[in-house]
């Protein structure tokens, strides 16, 4: 009997779902300040569903793995240690000057400094210098080094950055900063950014080095107190825990850079999608999560997440690798206004979950996206949650009159159809940048829709982003948690290594080497078996005289002189899928900028199916009248619970699900399919002719 | 629908979706640029801009890299449209300019692809593309030339109707021709072709959403749209009293002659309608600071926009109130063969302050509550730059253009401080480089990059602060410097009380120990270099050699403060000096704020002092009535007497309150010394004087104003 065991700690809820022999189970509990209370609450109610207890469970799980917002809560409420930076002489303000702080805001009133991360009376400056190809021009005194750290120190440092100009090139500074604290001050975490993140670009660097530090002790006593709990109440295996860029890490190996662990919340349900997808044999997904505040969509192409470089954390620019998950703030929660024009707008502002939404009776007295939905319909009322929380209609129409129909003379039925085709065309949006503006047509994409609030809009959604086909995981609303049991482990290096193709490929060659011996070491440490390591070679490339890279997969073996012109066509190939056919430079020599070893230890997939595959006869549960977005008046409709057919239903219709709710608008038909899931398929979308011809225009004429 | 601004027989929603995929598709059309282009200039700096127009030339959507361009779009659209009048269009077509004389550009290097957008035969709009390329020839590598004398010496100059490319293909003999006139050829070619990658973006989404929504459907729309944003500007237009208001600025050099160029406006408010007209601006100069037409409107569009469209998409519509005149052949719009490179980071930025000055002045006056916010410290308007060109090690010619020269400071707003090193306020998603991307490129190595506290004026709420930075050669003997410092001696000026920030300049320091100190692997720093001269460049210099071991310096000017520095929050100012941004002497001195042993404000010791800078200030005892807490000295307008509302004071009941206030008035460069602020003195060609006007009731710093007289005749 084997038991898996994933956690997803959610700003509300705390989501475990276990999956024994095959077979799933699912718990939630409330979210904790603390986080470990609540991941051991909801592994108390998902012992019960196994009619066991935390104790017995335990030591029969073979794999545990948590999805982590402790990170993400203290960067968001900025609640950092008290961190000092060591930097460079000459370059204090680099935090301060922020690379300009100017975004695409255009009212000067809201224009603002980069938010202090670090007091300047905390920034500490070292003579020492090298220069762009690694040589030390000022060496380091060690006398000033114990004085600079004993400044720090008496400034009160919970934990020391150290991010020196060039320390990527050559990092013999930073180690013997790092070398001096160790044997000095053992109790006072550190981080240096040439280990942390050894590529160029100063201000990303020290933004991540700084943020890992002042996150550092915060993470070292949740994990030492988590990992303490788990061990007495029986847990043998190492607690596995999820990163921003898609794998996960040990505890051990996350200590060390507990920044990674920032918003691996919505990687867990794109890792989900993915496993999905290979399921369901798609080999394009698209995924949307929306929430009570926001929607992130991802795409899969060809079973593997996009990763992107310079990920944001916290408003700041850093030098992670992330999942590319493009995010709008568009949610239930999202409000609807009337901006200075007289048009209608929706978000960015939100009403989160207190006051909530009018219609939670909770003091919220402006329309937000929930509202409309319910003024439609779509949302029953007495339903909401599994019946959990009651909603109040007659405040939903209030607030849509009183703060959109009025001022635009609609009734609270025509504002609720606005504020959700709104709604609707700001997702869409989202969707076609990781789609379209990626290259790829959405057409050929599956949408996978989760979150509690994506199946009210999963349908309408995919028409207007060009999609065809949605599925609907049974599982929605802990559908993250689903996810992270089933992701790999992925360890990354990445080194800065100025590489041109008139140098000799032993060069690069050696650097891989490098690179792929240090991912060989992890493994080793990690545990991963020799069937399950797979180690791929990644450059970041670009044209001589450009300035952004693209990163270009490498082909297996040796990187030798025959390598050569291989790497230009790969690199070529990957420059213009993103750019279009005819933008690569042809005249141009390519230069590599970063090399990179991903090591990936393959996670075994335990494939659970729900369905019983009978195809019961479809049982509706009852009548309701909605109001389509898009139609001139009601309509009487199904309402199911517990939906089973496995032939195609026509829409107008609704399922109710105990944690959420999907609406199937008219043009289209919705089975259950195989795996339990739900799939919807619309009919013929008419608008993508263009999108086909804008894929093949795109650099015909570069 | 009597009360909805939507008029019937449209949806607001399918209003505000093509809106949206219209403000999408610019921003995409500027990714594309910046991920295929090789420029540091415009993928650091984001000097460029995209934009769609439809067939007439009016401006769809306008993406928000650099506003100033908005003006320049448009011209180059609608003089091309004139130019090729009858000739056949094809799909595929590129057509590319920068002439300032006859294209719109704001100056040479500002480089103009623009392409048509067809629906099957049917000609629609226009896409439109525009970016800084590094070096266009001429006589001055990177296209600055301030020792040009006309505009034919600056650059190769293309006027508009050259075809680029013709359906889809490169046009060789105009390729050839171009190449053959710029020092770096590849790099200029792959960033046309990156310009051509973004009009192709945003044709192809606009073709899918003209054909999703249906041509007349979409015309009608984006009419409205038009309408909706011109209705709204207008309106807020009505809430700033009727009038004329006036001022003037000055360009500080022309590029190789010292002098004082006035930039005069007359600012008529009239109804819903704005009239800004510059007559009595200085006739052209025979140097590069002519300001071009195009950017003469890019340049007042780049104020609107944030004072008093800051919330609307920008169209056609946000522009329709106002109306421009300019005198032909003044320095606000020059003919040829007037020099022109860069006239829109002097002059034209200087209009933008001049407008934004007029604006101050006037929602000032107003009675409605968020028009009368819309006031500002000015900010460093005038661009500081250093260009250096040389061979590099490997023998390849490189030209050196330093974004860093985007760090000036904002001016501080009636909600909080100026952003440190924002740029111009022009500069919307302004980006400066990397310390380790200059070193990457090119053959420097920075002593130190920090902000400067000498350079931020002072207020209630502080001017951003402007950047400080050195560098010496690295790994090559020599090099050629370009330098301007257009903001050197007439710095931006505070509001409502504020005082004016420093300004620009640049030194190289020569006859240094940075060999010495190298060779011994002593650090190089701003405490170690020595040196046995500090030449100060003038204002503008080209040819300026440099050797190594010398060290050059620039700083950059810093935005002017907001409110009376006595009315700046202590605990503020205890933090600026704990941090090492403001000393403590200024502190007491201009904040009248006093710190205890700590460095902890002394509440008691601060009230006192600053009582008795207002005493000082207007000699007799201040009163301070019902002052409201937190809000500035910026007179107000209540039932048609002026207020101080910091301290409730009546000031004046006149129309213009400072015939009631007390003045006082110094020479700037001291006088501005002695609050810790660096500017640079007249050196016998002007005067400037600071005069500062006092609440004759509670001695509350009310405004700050900087006279300018000329001295020698230019």
């Amino acid at each position: 009997m084997t038991t898996h065991v994933g956690i997803d700690v959610g700003g509300t809820f705390t989501d475990a779902v276990a999956v024994r022999d095959g077979v799933p189970f699912r718990a939630k509990a409330f979210s904790t300040k603390d986080v470990t209370t609540g991941i051991l609450a909801a592994l108390d109610v998902l012992s019960e569903r196994l009619d066991l207890t935390t104790t017995t469970l335990l030591p029969t799980v073979e794999r545990f793995v948590l999805g982590n917002t402790i990170v993400t809560n203290a960067v968001d409420e900025q609640k950092y240690s008290k961190v000092a930076l060591i930097v460079t002489k000459g370059f204090r303000d680099t935090l301060r000057i922020a690379r300009s702080a100017r975004t695409n805001e255009r009212d000067p009133h809201a224009m603002a400094p980069a938010a202090e991360i670090v007091r300047r009376d905390m920034i500490l400056e070292l003579d020492e210098r090298i220069d762009s190809v690694g040589q030390v021009l000022t060496p380091l005194q060690d006398e000033e080094l114990a004085d600079v750290v004993q400044q720090a120190v008496n400034a009160g440092a919970e934990a020391i950055a150290v991010c020196l100009l060039w320390s990527f090139r050559n990092p013999v500074h930073e180690q013997a900063v790092g070398a001096f604290l160790a044997e000095n001050h053992p109790g006072i975490p550190f981080s240096l950014s040439s280990s942390l993140t050894p590529v160029y670009r100063e201000y990303e660097r020290t933004v991540t080095t700084v943020l890992d530090a002042a996150v550092k002790p915060l993470v070292a006593d949740h994990f030492a107190q988590l990992a303490d709990r788990l061990r007495e109440d029986g847990l043998q295996v190492p607690v596995q825990i999820m990163q921003v860029h898609g794998g996960f890490l040990s505890v051990q190996e996350t200590s060390k850079a507990p920044i990674s662990m920032f918003n691996s919340g919505p990687v867990g349900g794109v890792t989900g999608a993915k496993i999905l997808g290979q399921t369901l044999q798609r080999s394009r997904i698209l995924t949307a999560d929306m929430g009570g505040t926001s929607l992130d969509a991802a795409a899969i192409v060809d079973g593997e997440l996009r990763l992107l470089p310079r990920a944001e954390v916290g408003g700041f620019p850093t030098s992670l690798t992330a999942v590319d998950i493009e995010t709008i703030g568009a949610g239930g929660g999202s409000l609807a206004w009337v901006d200075g024009r007289g048009l209608l707008r929706v978000g960015p502002h939100s009403a989160g979950s207190n006051p909530g939404p009018a219609c939670y009776s909770n003091g919220g007295s402006r329309p937000a996206v929930t509202d409309a939905a319910v003024v439609l319909g779509l949302i029953d009322p007495d339903y909401y949650l599994g019946g959990s929380v009651s909603l109040d209609q007659t405040l939903a129409e209030k607030s849509l009159i009183e703060h959109v129909g009025i001022e635009l003379g609609l009734s609270a039925a025509e504002a609720a159809q606005g504020v959700y085709r709104l709604a609707t065309s700001q997702m869409s949006n989202a969707l076609r940048r990781i789609t379209v503006n990626r290259g790829h047509d959405p057409r050929e994409f599956t949408l996978v829709a989760f979150g509690g609030a994506c199946g009210l809009f999963a349908a309408p959604l995919a028409r207007e982003a060009g999609v065809r086909e949605i599925v609907v995981p049974r599982s929605a609303a802990v559908f993250s948690a689903y996810g992270l049991m089933h992701a790999d482990s992925v360890f990354s290096s990445v080194k800065t290594t100025p590489w041109s193709v008139d140098m000799p490929a032993s060069a690069l060659e050696a650097e891989f080497a490098e690179l792929e011996a240090t991912a060989q070491q992890w493994f080793d440490a990690e545990g991963t078996p020799q069937e399950r390591r797979e180690v791929y070679r990644e450059a970041d490339v670009k044209f001589a005289g450009q300035i952004f890279e693209v990163t270009t997969h490498l082909d297996d073996g040796e990187f030798d002189e025959e390598a050569k012109p291989r790497l230009r066509e790969a690199f070529v190939r990957d420059y213009e899928k993103e750019f279009g056919a005819g933008t690569a430079w042809t005249e141009v020599d390519i230069v590599v900028v970063n090399v990179r070893v991903r090591a990936v230890g393959r996670s075994e997939i335990q494939v659970s199916t729900t369905n019983d595959g009978t195809g019961q006869k479809v049982a509706p549960t009852r009548e309701r009248t909605i109001l389509e977005p898009n139609a001139a008046s009601p309509c009487v409709v199904n309402a199911y619970r517990g939906f089973t057919s496995t032939e195609n239903v026509r829409g107008p219709l609704i399922i109710e699900e105990p944690d959420t709710t999907i609406y199937i608008p008219r043009d289209a038909t919705v089975r259950v399919i195989d795996t339990g899931d739900l799939l919807i398929t619309l009919d013929d979308c008419s608008a993508p002719e263009a999108i086909v011809a804008e894929l093949e225009l795109e650099g015909a004429s570069a | 629908m009597s009360d909805a601004k939507i008029p019937a027989g449209y949806d607001p929603v399918t209003l505000e979706v093509i809106r949206m995929r219209l403000d999408s598709i610019v921003e995409e059309m500027g990714i594309a640029m910046i991920r295929s282009s090789g420029s540091p200039v415009i993928t650091e700096g984001g000097d460029f801009n995209t934009a769609l127009f439809d067939a007439e030339g009016r401006i769809y959507a306008y993406s928000d890299f650099v506003q100033m361009h908005i003006g320049t779009g448009s011209m180059a659209v609608k003089l091309l449209m004139e130019a090729i009048e009858g000739e056949p269009l094809s799909p595929g077509d590129a057509f590319i300019c920068n002439d300032p004389h006859s294209s719109g550009a704001s100056h040479a290097p500002d480089t103009t692809v623009i392409s048509p957008i067809f629906i099957g035969a049917k000609h629609v709009g226009w896409a439109h593309s525009q970016a800084h390329l590094v070096d266009v020839g001429g006589m001055n590598p990177g296209g600055f030339a301030p020792a040009a004398t006309d505009c034919f010496s600056e650059a190769i100059r293309m006027p508009p109707g050259v075809k680029i490319y013709d359906r889809g293909e490169p046009v060789e003999s105009v390729k050839r021709t171009i190449l053959n006139n710029v020092r770096v050829p590849k790099l200029y070619w792959n960033d046309v072709r990156s310009l051509v990658a973004s009009n192709n973006t945003g044709i192809r989404r606009l073709v899918e959403t003209i054909n999703e929504f249906g041509l007349d459907e979409f015309t009608r729309y984006t009419a409205l749209n038009f309408e909706l944003a011109e209705r709204l500007v207008r309106t807020r237009i009505t809430a700033i009293p009727d009038g004329v208001y006036r001022t003037s600025d000055f360009t500080e050099h022309n590029g190789h002659r010292d002098g004082a160029f006035e930039i005069a406006c007359a600012m008529i408010v009239e109804g819903d309608s704005v009239t800004l007209d510059f007559e009595g601006s200085a006739p052209q100069t025979d140097g590069f600071v002519n300001c071009s037409y195009g950017a003469l409107m890019g340049a007042i569009a780049a104020v609107i926009v944030p004072v008093l469209a800051w919330d609307v998409p920008f169209n056609e519509g946000v522009m329709s109130a106002f109306t421009v005149l300019a005198p032909r052949g003044s320095i606000v719009n020059p003919e040829s063969p007037a020099p022109v490179s860069n006239g829109h980071l002097t002059t034209g930025s200087r209009v933008s302050r001049v407008v934004a000055k007029l604006f101050s002045q006037a929602c000032m006056r107003s009675e409605d509550a968020v028009i009368q916010q819309r006031t500002q410290g000015q900010w460093a308007d005038s661009w500081t730059g250093g260009i250096a060109a040389g061979v590099g090690a490997d023998g390849e010619y490189f030209v050196f253009f330093n974004m860093d020269g985007s760090g000036s400071g904002a001016g501080a707003q009636p909600t909080g401080d100026g952003v440190d090193c924002a740029g111009l306020m022009t500069q919307i998603n302004n980006v400066l480089p990397d310390v380790e991307m200059n070193e990457m490129l090119y053959p420097i190595l920075y002593l130190w990059r920090e902000v400067g506290p000498t350079t931020a004026g002072h207020g209630q709420f502080r001017g951003g602060m402007g950047l400080d930075f050195a560098w010496t050669l690295h790994g090559v003997d020599e090099a050629v410097q370009t330098v301007f410092a257009p903001i050197a001696r007439i710095p931006a000026e505070g509001h409502g009380g504020g005082l004016p920030a420093g300004g620009s300049g640049h030194a190289i320091l020569r006859g240094t120990n940075v060999e010495s100190l190298r060779n011994s692997k002593a650090a190089v720093t701003k405490g170690t270099v020595l040196f046995e001269s500090r030449d100060i460049p003038a204002l503008n210099a080209s040819g300026l050699k440099l050797s190594s071991g010398e060290v050059f310096h620039q700083w950059i000017a810093g935005g002017g403060g907001f409110g009376d520095p006595l009315l700046r929050d202590p605990e503020k100012v205890a933090k600026d000096v704990h941090d090492g941004y403001l000393a403590a002497t200024i502190a007491s001195q201009t904040y009248g704020v006093e710190l205890g042993s700590t460095g902890a404000v002394d509440h008691g010791a601060t009230a006192e002092r600053r009582t008795s800078i207002r005493r000082d200030r207007i000699g007799r005892e201040p009163q301070i009535a019902n002052g409201e807490a937190g809000v500035s000295s910026a007179p107000v307008r209540r039932d048609g007497a002026w207020i101080c509302p910091a301290s409730g004071a009546v000031i004046s009941e006149k129309d213009d309150w400072r015939e009631d206030a007390i003045v006082k008035q110094d020479e700037a460069e001291g006088w501005l010394s002695d609050n810790g602020t660096q500017v640079r003195g007249g050196d016998g060609f002007i005067s400037v004087t600071v005069e500062q006007f006092y609440s004759p009731v509670c001695g509350s710093l009310l405004d700050t104003r900087l006279a300018v007289t000329e001295l020698a005749p230019h």
